[in-house]
């Protein structure tokens, strides 16, 4: 479903050059739920940056259900966008001037396909997050962890090939945080949705499939889980631990 | 909701505050560009101002100055709008928004609120123009030459100001979506401006290149036309750019300030605030320096000319002076103590004395190709007024001794070689052809006729006139008056007026030798064509008439009553520069204050709850809004007055009396600026207190 490869990313600060992502390798099947972790300056939002197509990247291969984004130009790209991907931010993204509901319907309203079996779905992701009591207030009146689902609601949309999500929960507290995970779970168990999720927080991170630990621009450490998520948790925090020992 | 449109129109009916404000800078800056473009290209003003004339173009770089602010003003909104918009936009990119879609509603959405707003802005200029206008009508003078009469010109000028703001609204636009990064343009609204810190000799660099730009400026014209004997072209202006850039530097300097060594603590807040707003804080404080200097400007030249005038008045020796034509059917005295007794005046120290108008050499500006001149001396130069000895001596009751061939020359204080010449070595009767050598033999000091009059020995004067016919003799009638009133020198102006023919309908400068020699050479006289002012007896209240009129009598009582009315259209002109100047800078620092405390609400917020109570959160606003209000206030008026002085100065070499009481009452005008500057910093301050709920009052933060 998604396919990265030797991808490398620098950012030019004055006179200098930072070479951010050095390489990197990876893929992600269909159905999966994938977390990026590691330090601060790692490379974790930079690689879903350049993954979601917000920022140029310089060497390497992006593949999207096959499709090589580093050919499209910028219409094209903003149609995979709209169509293959879905976006879940840390701080929401929510449009303030519109509803729950419109916020919800935008990635259908961009495509020009909102029509009955649009707002059909719109309201069947509205009832799955348990959200229908809120869809015509607006994101300022509601709860984060209500506008974070909202926000998981509206990537969703279009059916996209790859959920992206940077820092889902990192502006939420434990049972908002909870709640935002169970969506995804609930995503992935009822809609087949991949998802790929750069976050720090190993509690988020233990409901996934796999984490990828990336240190210094570079893949550290594949864990799969493998038993109890508390245990995957648990085995998440050893290695981090140990990434961090070693430095 | 079904498409686009849907959702453009909700988030703009959702954003109606951040258009509002977009819509307020077009609209608010096209208004006073319209308003400042009809006062400009009025008929009054044209003709008051003549085109080439200095009055002329520094209201002229004063407009341009203005027009500069007004269109940075607006670029200001520009970005404040876009930024306002960016987190829209960005959403709606990462969403898969096609840049074209976006980029062709806004800037579809931009023309729409540009020519709105800018429209809007134009027939508002029009009508603050007309309001400003009537009022000083009402209020001050109403005569013919204060009708206002619309050019075409003004509403071009409000088009092409309109032009110039959609074409940077659109390049504006064009740059912000250009950028490839879309997380870039999401975080937009929060990225801050931060300026590097610069050394500590940026403020002084700064001043002194102020310094510089100014005498660069002021001083190059003077070099290249007394020197080089060249006219430097218009570009050569740009010599005032190390003005600009020195105030930069200032501005920089002053914004990224540390805090002082005994109290590095003290006013933090603000300090460093500003600093992260520091590039648009200090491109509007630059603004607003250039805005205030313009309204000082306007403002400076009323008390300057009034003084001056006012002064010259009060020193006179006589009541009434006035002179005339001998082939003129004026009025004898019999006539006029008739007219006295009507008003209950009563006339004495009467004096008539003859006049004669002679050639005079001397060395004559000849232009020549390239914006080069070269001097040529000229036989019959122009013409000037000759008083015999005892004529003089009859005005004055002075005692005087012109010897054979020589001449003694009237000034006061105030009179410099550019009003009469002391290098006069040839005097010609023009009739006749008989000359006279003479030279200067003394300066003679009388207030009324400074400047005027050339004195002769009694002999020379009697050889150097015969011949002369009377279009060249002219008679110089004084008096004073007891009982004197305005009803008399009214009427009295009136009848001279009436009674002298339309040839010498003519202004001060109507030069009949330099008439003669022009049309011998070149075919016409340049005073005789559409150019030169026209002067009209039906138009005797106008300024026209009262300042530039060849035979002008000077009455103290019409000087004093009539003084706005002689003056009203430069009063207006000035007055209402300092006007439009002082409102866009008000405006200016206004917004410029309300957005810094919208975008620093979080700030205060935050220190609200780490504990400060409201008197240090409204110390914190003081002090960041002070600044803003402060330094280009002082700035400005210090610029503008330190400019004139240097202005002063640079006329005759030193300051005349009047001039020091003009700079004097000046300083006044400071003061009266600073208090409308204080009442806008007060009113901002209310505002923004209110934006971030501090109130202290109450002593609580909402």
């Amino acid at each position: 479903m998604l396919k990265v490869k030797d991808l490398h990313k620098s950012y030019q600060v004055g006179k200098e050059t930072y070479q951010v992502l050095k390489g990197i390798d990876l893929q992600v099947e269909k159905g999966e739920f994938v977390a990026v972790m590691g330090p601060s300056g790692s490379g974790k939002s930079t690689l879903l940056n350049c993954i979601s197509s917000y920022i140029p990247f310089e060497n390497g291969s992006i593949k999207l259900g096959g499709e090589e984004l580093k050919d499209l130009d910028e219409t094209a790209l903003a149609g995979v966008r709209n169509e293959k991907l879905g976006f879940v931010f840390q701080d929401f993204m929510l449009l303030d001037g519109l509803s729950v509901r419109e916020n919800i319907l935008m990635p259908r309203i961009i495509k020009g396909t909102v029509g009955k079996e649009g707002e059909a779905l719109a309201d069947k992701l509205l009832e799955m997050f348990g959200i229908t009591h809120i869809r015509h207030k607006y994101p300022a009146d509601i709860s984060g962890g209500e506008r974070q689902r909202t926000a998981v609601a509206r990537a969703l949309m279009n059916s996209p090939y790859v959920i992206l999500a940077d820092e889902p929960t990192g502006n939420l507290d434990s049972k908002s945080s909870r709640a935002v995970i169970e969506s995804f779970i609930q995503a992935k168990e009822t809609l087949q949705a991949t998802i790929f999720m750069v976050t720090h927080d190993s509690f988020s991170a233990s409901f996934c499939d796999r984490v990828i630990i990336l240190k210094d621009g570079q893949i550290y450490k594949t864990l799969v889980r493998k038993g109890k998520r508390i245990e995957f948790q648990d085995e998440l925090l050893d290695e981090i631990k140990e990434m961090s020992g070693e430095e | 909701m079904k498409n686009m449109t849907d959702v453009f129109r909700t988030l703009r009916s959702y954003n109606r505050k951040n258009y509002r404000l977009y819509i307020m800078c077009t609209f608010l800056s096209t208004m006073l560009i319209t308003a400042f473009g009809i006062m400009m290209y009025a008929h009054t003003v044209r003709q008051v101002l003549p085109e080439g004339g200095d009055s002329r173009k520094q209201v002229m770089m004063i407009f341009v100055l203005a027009a500069v602010g007004c269109l940075v003003f607006v670029i200001y909104g520009g970005s404040l709008f876009y930024r306002m918009k960016s987190k829209e936009l960005g959403v709606l990119m990462a969403l898969g928004t096609p840049k074209k879609t976006l980029a062709d509603r806004l800037l579809k959405e931009i023309s729409v609120l540009c020519l709105i707003s800018g429209a809007a802005g134009s027939v508002a200029g029009i009508g603050v123009a007309c309001v400003i206008w009537q009022i000083f009508r009402l209020c001050i003078v109403d005569s013919r030459q204060m009708q206002l009469a619309f050019d075409y010109r003004a509403l071009l000028i409000s088009l092409v100001f309109l032009a110039f703001v959609l074409l940077s609204a659109f390049i504006q636009g064009a740059l912000f979506l250009k950028r490839t990064n879309i997380m870039e343009v999401v975080n937009e609204s929060r990225r801050s401006e931060p300026i590097r810190e610069v050394p500590s000799w940026y403020g002084a660099l700064g001043v002194a290149l102020v310094f510089v730009g100014a005498i660069l400026g002021y001083g190059h014209s003077w070099f290249f036309i007394e020197l080089l004997h060249w006219y430097p072209p218009a570009i050569f202006n740009i010599l005032y750019l190390p003005m600009l850039i020195g105030l930069y530097m200032l501005m920089l300097r002053i914004v990224v300030r540390k805090g002082s060594k005994r109290h590095p603590y003290k006013g933090i807040i603000a300090r460093n605030m500003m600093k992260f707003q520091g590039r648009q804080t200090v491109n509007n404080m630059l603004v607003l320096t250039v805005l205030l200097a313009g309204a000082a400007f306007g403002i400076f030249y009323i008390p300057m000319m009034g003084t001056n005038l006012l002064m010259s008045v009060q020193a006179w020796e006589y009541d009434y002076q006035f002179h005339y034509r001998e082939d003129q059917d004026i009025l004898g005295k019999i006539d006029l103590e008739g007219i006295a007794k009507e008003h209950g005046v009563t006339i004495r120290d009467y004096s008539d004395v003859p006049l004669i108008n002679l050639a005079i050499d001397g060395e004559d500006y000849v232009d020549d190709d390239n914006n080069r001149y070269h001097y040529e001396y000229k036989e019959m130069l122009s013409e000037a007024d000759f008083l015999s000895e005892s004529g003089y001596e009859k005005i004055t009751g002075e005692n005087i001794s012109i010897g054979k061939g020589c001449i003694g020359v009237v000034v006061n204080e105030n009179t410099s070689s550019y009003n009469i010449s002391r290098d006069v070595g040839l005097i010609t009767n023009v009739e006749t052809g008989e000359n006279l050598s003479v030279k200067f033999q003394e300066e003679l000091y009388h207030e009324m006729m400074a400047g005027r009059y050339y004195v002769l020995n009694d002999e020379d004067f009697e050889r150097i006139s015969a011949g002369l016919s009377d279009e060249w003799k002219e008679t110089l009638i004084s008096f004073r008056a007891e009982e004197d009133n305005y009803g008399f020198a009214t009427a009295l102006f009136n009848e001279i007026v009436d009674h002298t023919g339309t040839e010498c309908e003519i202004p001060g400068y109507y030069d009949r030798v330099v008439k003669m020699r022009d049309e011998k050479e070149k075919g016409v006289y340049w005073a005789d064509t559409e150019q030169a002012t026209k002067i009209s007896f039906s138009d005797r209240d106008s300024s026209d008439f009262r300042l530039y009129w060849k035979y002008m009598p000077q009455f103290r009582e019409l000087e004093t009553k009539d003084f706005v009315r002689s003056l009203a259209v430069f009063l207006m002109i000035f007055l209402f520069i300092a006007i439009i100047c002082m409102a866009a800078a008000v405006l200016i620092a206004y917004t410029r204050c309300l957005t810094i405390a919208i975008n620093n609400k979080q700030v205060f917020d935050d220190l609200a709850r780490l504990g400060a109570g409201p008197k240090y959160l409204f110390r914190a606003v003081k002090e960041q809004i002070g600044k803003i209000y402060l330094v280009p206030t002082a700035t400005g008026f210090t610029l503008m007055y330190i400019l004139y002085l240097m202005i002063m100065y640079a006329n005759d070499g030193g300051f005349s009396r009047n001039e020091l009481v003009g700079v004097s009452v000046c300083l006044g005008a400071v003061f009266l600026l600073c208090a409308i500057v204080y009442a806008g910093y007060r009113f901002t301050r209310k505002k923004v207190l209110g934006i971030l709920g501090i109130s202290t009052k109450t002593g609580t933060t909402r």
